[in-house]
């Protein structure tokens, strides 16, 4: 080999190397990934959990006993809570480990110490709104109170770290090695980050940008009838005492002149930094519960059903804590929580439901200099703007950027063009919540449960409990601000405190119910109470009471209710949304018919009269309805489109309650000369309801119209890689039924659960995933077929280590550090 | 004999100092084997052969603890690229890693001996 030879091959090695260390582009670090004993590969050797294993962790007060049953749930027998707590935190940060890390870094802004440069926007967005400013803001005054939430969260951190720490080749997530970094450690507050970041998910709504949108078309008058306070079509939490949904609608003002400084305000809402959920992602959680009047054997049943972001791995984790005479209790807590959320003990069961409050304003400021304020008016003076300097590093550690983000006394301050407004966020100040759910798992009746609730804050939630001796309750807890203006879905002044809240909703006045006359409870996202029992303001431009009716319909129509029809009626088919539209499509088209033949109205008609109104895999008439219904909304709200066919559009319980009115002017439709009708849209949205979906689903009676071929639930990985996700999965339910799968299917039932309450506690439930945050494990979507088919698994609620002889799959032992 | 001997051995390092040390084996012991042994006997082919080798049963070994098939697939996938593919890539690149830095090497060892 000559030297020439050899000189080129340095060079060929040099840089081997180089990408060996550094990476390039989307490559990680080559030589980490390939590595066979230590790197990727070692990732196939720890994809699952050995059948026994003993492990130190710190702090401990006893041995701490873990046996993972056939379902790979963990059954913690320890000796003390902060045991069995530092126990959990071991035992989810070893399936879990990769979620742990991203999810505290997407709440922290630290992404790009993992992704780099390309994850900056989002860290912006997040430092920006101050989740975990406001987690290390709370973690100060908690470590100075130095209560039992601060032990449960430094147990919780032993615990995670316990297992970092210990961690070899095998256990390191096959992510990291993808990206070529490491996790990091856990800190005590690192809970509190995931507390904001559920508030954020369940309640950073922006109401105001949409009516604004609207205001900027139509005027004000029309914009706040089209997205009210009240929803039209009322069916409660709180029941009424009726046994249907109420109507009140008195018709819409006729559109208005354009306003164009509502324009201005909404493209600077609609610029504010944060990230801001898509509005089609409503995440359409339902909860009921039925007592003793209502079911067959006597007894109270009660039925779990969360629909959130869907993900691999799925948001919860299952598992069940033993303590002795103080604690025993068995459900799903989201990693990171030191704590079981939704679940049950010996005695009582309990779940929740987003109470979509608007626990959220903004205020126009006024500052001393629009480009580089450093001060705000306050009525008639100039107060000090608060700095706040957040940096951002890439994965070296390198300062890539420095924000310096400011404060007024209502909270963050953000810029959207030549405007400036701050944001005052009940998530932002709560700190109660993690007290609530460490003495809910302790309750043993339905008072003892809502007593303990009466702490909780933020976000809002419809919890929904049952205990043994056949009790049911929901009440609608959280903070719910008091504004001077009565209602707040509306941009303030900031300039003067007279906009400031007055103070919060006291516990008295929350929408709650115990042992209702009807003998069962529900809730399904609906504004909680009928605005003629308490007009105060909770919120605006609720979700369509669509699920709630379906709920309602269906247990109003048994009182020997089972456990089994409860865990059926979580993927009924069934929608009052098409029960209530499709009756109006079908008698316009008859009208209309009646007058002049039409071909193609006549095949709509009878198409969509052959539907029977269910949205099951293999029904192919279903996608005709909402062709048709899409193109209803299209047209009948056209005034509030752009040119484009883009804009602002009121809820389907807008549409619904229109339908009374067959000849508002909002049917004309603006593009064509003459003045249209109710009836005019109806068949004009059949007819191309039916060439669009004839045009996307082929004909009539092929295989593109099943069902089963239009809706998908989708769960994405964690980093949206799709070879570790699930993609394409057909399921039962459309728009509107009580497992809708909305938002393009990445959003769904989280966690379906199922308790009866009998002499026994006996419960049922799943979610779409699996317990191990590996891939590479069979336990990572071993869950997905049984829930895409709605089927429940039996929950093993041990009382000892003995009941589950038959079924353990793995053991561990932790143990004290000498 | 004595030279396939040589060659398991070398092998039989290559893995050992791999589970130690991590994939900077492959060219750190590469570079010494070039150092070690003259121009003549091929030091790189043979370090290169022998950097595989030792590669290739270590993910053998591995295949019996765990679903390495599943990984290479997921993987693969992540990357466009047929699992397969990664079982290559891994063995070529413990092939040129250690083969170059043995070839590298070996300009020191001549210059050494003029």
């Amino acid at each position: 080999m000559n030297v020439r030879t050899r000189v080129a091959a340095g060079i060929l090695l040099g840089g081997i190397l180089w990408v060996s260390i550094n990476g390039a582009g989307p490559l990680p670090p080559v030589g980490p990934l390939l590595d066979p004993a230590l790197g990727m590969w070692a990732a196939a050797r720890g994809a699952e959990i050995p059948e026994d294993a003993a492990a130190v962790v710190p702090n401990l007060r006893d041995t701490v006993r873990v046996i993972y049953d056939d379902r790979n749930v963990p059954h913690i027998f320890a000796a003390t809570v902060e045991d069995a707590t530092r126990a959990l935190g071991y035992v989810v940060a070893r399936h879990r480990t990769f979620q742990l890390d991203l999810q505290t870094r997407a709440t922290a802004g630290t992404l790009t110490e993992l992704f780099g440069p390309d994850a900056l926007e989002a860290d912006r967005g997040s430092r920006q709104l101050g989740l975990a400013w406001s987690a290390e803001r709370l973690w100060r005054n908690m470590t100075d109170r130095n209560d039992a939430m601060v032990a449960s969260l430094r147990a919780y951190s032993d615990g995670v770290n316990a297992w970092l720490d210990a961690m070899g080749p095998p256990d390191v997530p096959l992510e990291y090695h993808l990206i070529g970094a490491r996790p990091a450690a856990w800190e005590p507050q690192h809970s509190l980050y995931l507390v904001r970041n559920m508030g954020w998910t369940l309640t950073y709504f922006n109401t105001e940008r949409r009516k604004a949108a609207a205001a900027a078309r139509v005027g004000w008058d029309a914009a706040h009838a089209l997205f009210p306070v009240a929803n039209p079509i009322q069916e409660p939490i709180q029941p009424t005492g009726r046994d249907e949904a109420s109507v009140t609608f008195d018709g819409l003002p006729p559109p208005g002149a354009p306003d164009s400084a509502a324009g201005q305000l909404a493209l600077a809402l609609e610029r504010l930094p944060g990230p801001t959920p898509p509005e089609d992602a409503a995440l359409a959680s339902n909860n009921w519960a039925a007592g003793p009047l209502r079911t067959a054997d006597d007894v109270a049943l009660l039925a779990g059903d969360p629909h959130l972001n869907l993900t691999l791995p799925s948001i919860w984790y299952e598992a069940h804590l033993v303590v002795p005479d103080s604690l025993d209790v068995y459900g799903v807590t989201i990693p990171g929580l030191p704590g079981i959320i939704i679940g049950f003990n010996r005695d009582v069961a309990w779940t929740f439901t987003n109470t979509e409050a608007d626990v959220l304003d903004f205020y126009r400021e006024t500052m001393d200099d629009a480009e580089q304020p450093s001060q705000y008016r306050l009525d008639g003076q100039f107060n000090p703007l608060i700095p706040r300097i957040e940096v951002y590093r890439n994965r070296r550690g390198a300062v890539i950027a420095t924000d310096t983000i400011l404060h007024t006394h209502r909270g963050p301050v953000m810029r959207a063009g030549d405007q400036w407004h701050s944001l005052r966020w009940t998530v932002l100040e709560s700190d109660g919540e993690l007290g609530a759910f460490h003495n809910i798992a302790r309750a043993r009746t339905v008072d003892e449960w809502l007593a303990a609730m009466t702490t909780y804050e933020a976000p809002a939630q419809n919890g929904l409990v049952a205990d043994r001796l056949g009790s049911i309750a929901i009440r609608s807890s959280g903070w719910y601000p008091i504004r001077p203006a009565g209602r707040g879905d509306t941009v303030f002044d900031g300039s003067t405190s007279a906009s400031d809240w007055r103070g919060l909703w006291p516990v008295s006045r929350y929408p709650f119910a115990v042992d209702p006359g009807q003998g069962f409870l529900a809730s399904a996202n609906q504004q909680p109470i009928d605005p003629r029992a308490d007009a105060g303001y909770l919120g605006a431009d609720w979700p369509p009471p669509w699920r709630a009716m379906r709920i309602n319909q269906l247990l109003r129509s048994s009182r020997t209710i089972t456990a089994r029809d409860f865990r059926e009626f979580q993927t009924d088919p069934g929608s009052a949304r098409a029960d209530w539209f499709v009756p109006y499509f079908l008698s316009a088209a008859d009208r209309v018919l009646e007058e002049s033949p039409d071909e193609l109205l006549s095949r709509a008609r009878q198409l969509l009269g052959e539907w029977n109104r269910q949205y099951t895999k293999d029904n192919n008439r279903a996608v005709l309805f909402e062709a048709a219904l899409m193109e209803f909304a299209i047209r009948t709200w056209d005034e509030l489109s752009d040119a484009e066919g883009a804009g602002p559009r009121p809820g389907s319980s807008m549409l619904a309650v229109m339908l009374q009115d067959s000849s508002a002017i909002w049917w004309d439709v603006l593009a064509t000369p003459d003045r249209e009708t109710r009836d005019d849209v109806l068949t004009a949205s059949l007819r191309a309801g039916l060439e669009n979906a004839r045009a996307d689903h082929g004909p009539e009676d092929g295989e593109g119209w099943r069902w089963r071929n239009v809706q998908h639930a989708n769960i994405y990985h964690l980093m949206f890689l799709p070879p570790l996700s699930a993609l394409n999965l057909p399921v039962q339910g459309g728009p509107s039924t009580i497992s809708p799968s909305s938002g393009r299917g990445t959003h769904g039932a989280s966690w379906r659960m199922v308790v009866r309450l009998g002499e026994e506690v006996t419960a049922w439930g799943t979610y779409p995933g699996g317990q191990s945050g590996s891939p590479l494990s069979a336990a990572y979507r071993d869950r997905i077929s049984g829930w895409v088919d709605g089927e429940l698994e039996s929950l093993r609620f041990a009382r000892s280590i003995e009941e589950l002889d038959g079924v353990t799959r793995a053991r561990l032992v932790l143990v004290p550090a000498q | 004999m004595r030279r396939f001997f040589a060659f398991l051995m070398l092998s039989g390092a290559f893995g050992l100092t791999t589970i130690i040390a991590g994939w900077w084996a492959a060219p750190a012991l590469g570079a010494v084997w070039g150092l070690a042994v003259p121009a003549r006997r091929s030091p790189a082919k043979i370090a290169a052969a022998a950097a595989a080798l030792s590669w290739m049963l270590l993910l053998g070994w591995t295949a019996t603890r765990g679903p390495i098939h599943r990984l290479a697939d997921t993987v693969g996938a992540v990357f466009d690229l047929p699992g397969v593919v990664l079982y290559l890539i891994t063995v070529v690149f413990a092939a040129l890693t250690a083969g170059l830095a043995a070839a590298t090497t070996g300009i020191v060892r001549e210059l050494v001996r003029r």
